[in-house]
């Protein structure tokens, strides 16, 4: 089984390393648009494939391949959606930017089914839907909103990061309240120019109609420790941390993420789980195309 | 008579970090009358984290966005009406509403470091035929090396004709403004705001040094009513340019009658007390912390029993902006663990 990864900016890159651990794949090739970038002279340092004649030149040798990574920008994505999408039937297209193409998917607890164009949301869902969900199916009705504020160090966003903000927010917004059922959510974003970086954090605030009582406060503390030890499977420095209520009809969980310093430094935590989580989807379609044979 | 100073009232916005965002529809349309009536060019309403900013991490706003600029538009009809933005709090969308609802100026910022990503609030702004201002908060921030200058630039070349430099943190002094102010001008042709704090009890100097050094914008609110030790006092601030010559069209009279009244009409609806710099309001300061994050350290240094000088500088260190206020727990939670663990090995 053959990948194709467009884009040799720093998710691309790093996305790359974690692909070449999980030793599954026979070839890894890049495609981008500039054969004169820093990425692309990184490719040719470390003699690693690369096309830079952009999605046309992946239109032309699509059969290869059996996963194409798109790690360009919102715009991007919808580029090549428009060259390349005619020509990826079975085949999977993991969209690595926040445009809107593709299903959202968290890989925690998926099982079967994987579909064949994926959204990885945001960084900020990526961290925090598997708890947010596990709490709404515990919460049900009690739940009335989700607020959710990410920081993030000012060095790990990169251009496509500030040129998106705004479809950041969207989508983040538009996952939760899909994915887990919430109407009410507010999603914010910090960009934190402290030196050294800081580590990627993660605030959830979560209105309750009614206060809990001790035995929901150790059921919640449970679900979060069993969120925390399934999320670590594919990014182990990923910690999540509940904090007794301040005001009582309000839950507050801090999710810290720190990446595994592939391509990418370890403050990159908002980027790492975002590779993290295409990578532990890319193993999940190989052990399924597999099983099928 | 000396050049035409623009008097932006920020009251209604920075005063509303001063009793956790619970200015209510009386305090709106009182003061928008008055600055109506003396003369105020241009009034600043809403959240004190600007549009889309109301949120259970930050603090619910009393008077809803819309409801606040609604409000605010029936009254002002000289006065301009301002709002602040800043992208990760606001939206396109919100911004969107917001010109809907007829704001004459967004005033787009954000942290100075990363003031590009306000590039697609402004040119929205732009193609909505809004006026849009650009504010670089937390300034003491790109200080060194003269960093700021090509932030300026980043400004300037979207087309931005009126920049706030906004000294968030009531960090910097009168040497400072004049520096920074004097090398603006001379590389670009821009007009210059301030925005003043009072921590360090410069922010009347700071604003009248920005003027002699080439501004003509300047932030301020009646009795100083904004985040920490509040602003520039407007009734101080208009009285000084007066003396020094310049052309200031307010009614002093007004001015000072409702400047008299307006604690009266605070304490009675917000509880608000008229500020001073408080210990903790000058140890923000000094280590070039955002005012508004007083409320929270005062509150968690008590629950967690941190001294407050360990509390400013450890959070100082971490060099926290505006919107990250919760992470003001988890910084006094571990200070607070990291003490214990101290005391036990002592033990």
């Amino acid at each position: 089984m053959k990948c194709a990864i467009i884009g040799t900016g720093n998710i691309g890159l790093d996305l790359y390393y974690k692909l070449i651990r999980l030793n599954l794949f026979e070839e890894i090739i890049f495609f981008n648009r500039n054969q004169n970038s820093k990425g692309s002279k990184f490719c040719r340092k470390k003699k690693i494939k690369l096309y830079s004649g952009g999605a046309k030149i992946l239109k032309e040798k699509i059969s290869d391949f059996k996963i194409i990574f798109d790690a360009t920008s919102a715009l991007g994505s919808v580029k090549t959606m428009k060259l390349i999408g005619k020509h990826i039937k079975n085949k999977y297209y993991i969209n690595l930017t926040p445009s809107k193409i593709g299903k959202y998917i968290v890989p925690f607890k998926l099982k079967g089914k994987v579909p064949q164009k994926i959204n990885l949301i945001t960084c900020g869902g990526q961290s925090t839907i598997p708890v947010i969900k596990q709490l709404k199916n515990k919460l049900k009705k009690n739940l009335i909103s989700v607020e959710l504020v990410s920081s993030i160090s000012s060095v790990s966003a990169g251009k496509a990061t500030r040129d998106n903000v705004d479809e950041y927010l969207n989508t983040t917004e538009k996952a939760i309240s899909e994915i887990c059922k919430i109407k009410n959510t507010k999603v914010m974003l910090n960009l934190n120019p402290s030196i050294p970086p800081v580590n990627m954090m993660n605030s959830l605030f979560l209105e309750l109609k009614e206060n809990i009582n001790k035995k929901m406060e150790g059921e919640i503390k449970k679900i979060i420790s069993n969120v925390n030890k399934n999320i670590k499977k594919y990014i182990p420095q990923y910690n999540i941390k509940f904090f007794k209520p301040l005001k009582n009809n309000i839950l507050r969980i801090t999710v810290r993420v720190v990446g595994q310093g592939d391509y990418l430094p370890t403050y990159a935590g908002n980027l790492d789980i975002i590779t993290s989580a295409a990578s532990q989807i890319s193993q999940l379609i190989y052990e399924k195309e597999n099983n099928s044979k | 008579m000396k050049k035409k100073i623009i008097l932006s009232d920020v009251s209604l916005r920075d005063g509303n970090h001063a009793v956790s965002h619970q200015i209510d529809k009386k305090i709106i349309s009182e003061y928008c009358n008055f600055c109506e009536k003396i003369g105020i060019d241009v009034v600043e309403v809403g959240h004190g984290n600007g549009l889309g900013a109301s949120s259970l991490s930050i603090g619910r706003s009393k008077v809803k966005d819309r409801d606040f600029y609604l409000l605010a538009r029936s009254i002002l009809k000289k006065s301009k009406m301002s709002i602040h933005s800043i992208p990760g709090f606001s939206k396109i969308d919100d911004l969107s509403k917001a010109i809907d609802l007829g704001v004459d100026i967004v005033r787009v910022g954000c942290n100075s470091t990363d003031i590009d990503i306000t590039k697609k609030q402004i040119d929205y702004c732009f193609k909505s035929k809004v006026e849009a201002w650009g504010v670089l908060m937390m300034f003491h921030l790109v200080l060194d090396k003269d960093k700021y200058l090509d932030k300026i630039k980043f400004l300037v070349d979207l087309g931005i004709k009126n920049i706030i430099i906004m000294d968030s943190a009531g960090y910097m002094l009168p040497s400072d403004i004049q520096k920074v102010f004097k090398k603006i001008k001379n590389k670009f042709k821009v007009n210059l705001g301030m925005h003043a704090h009072n921590n360090l009890g410069m922010a009347i100097a700071n604003s009248i040094i920005s003027i002699s050094s080439g501004g003509t914008i300047l932030d301020s609110s009646i009795r100083g009513f904004g985040a920490g030790a509040g602003n520039a006092q407007l009734e101080v601030l208009a009285t000084v340019l007066k003396r020094l010559k310049h052309d200031i069209k307010l009614n002093f009279e007004q001015l000072y009658d409702f400047a008299e009244y307006f604690p009266k009409l605070c304490e009675k609806k917000v509880n608000y007390e008229n500020v001073f710099s408080n210990p903790e309001n000058i140890l923000s300061a000094e280590h070039g912390i955002f005012s508004g994050f007083s409320s929270k350290v005062d509150y968690f240094s008590k629950k967690f029993n941190v001294s407050k000088i360990e509390a400013f500088k450890a959070i100082g260190e971490k060099k926290l902006v505006a919107g990250q206020e919760d992470l003001v727990m988890n910084i006094l939670y571990n200070l607070k663990n990291k003490k214990n663990k101290k005391s036990k090995i002592k033990k």
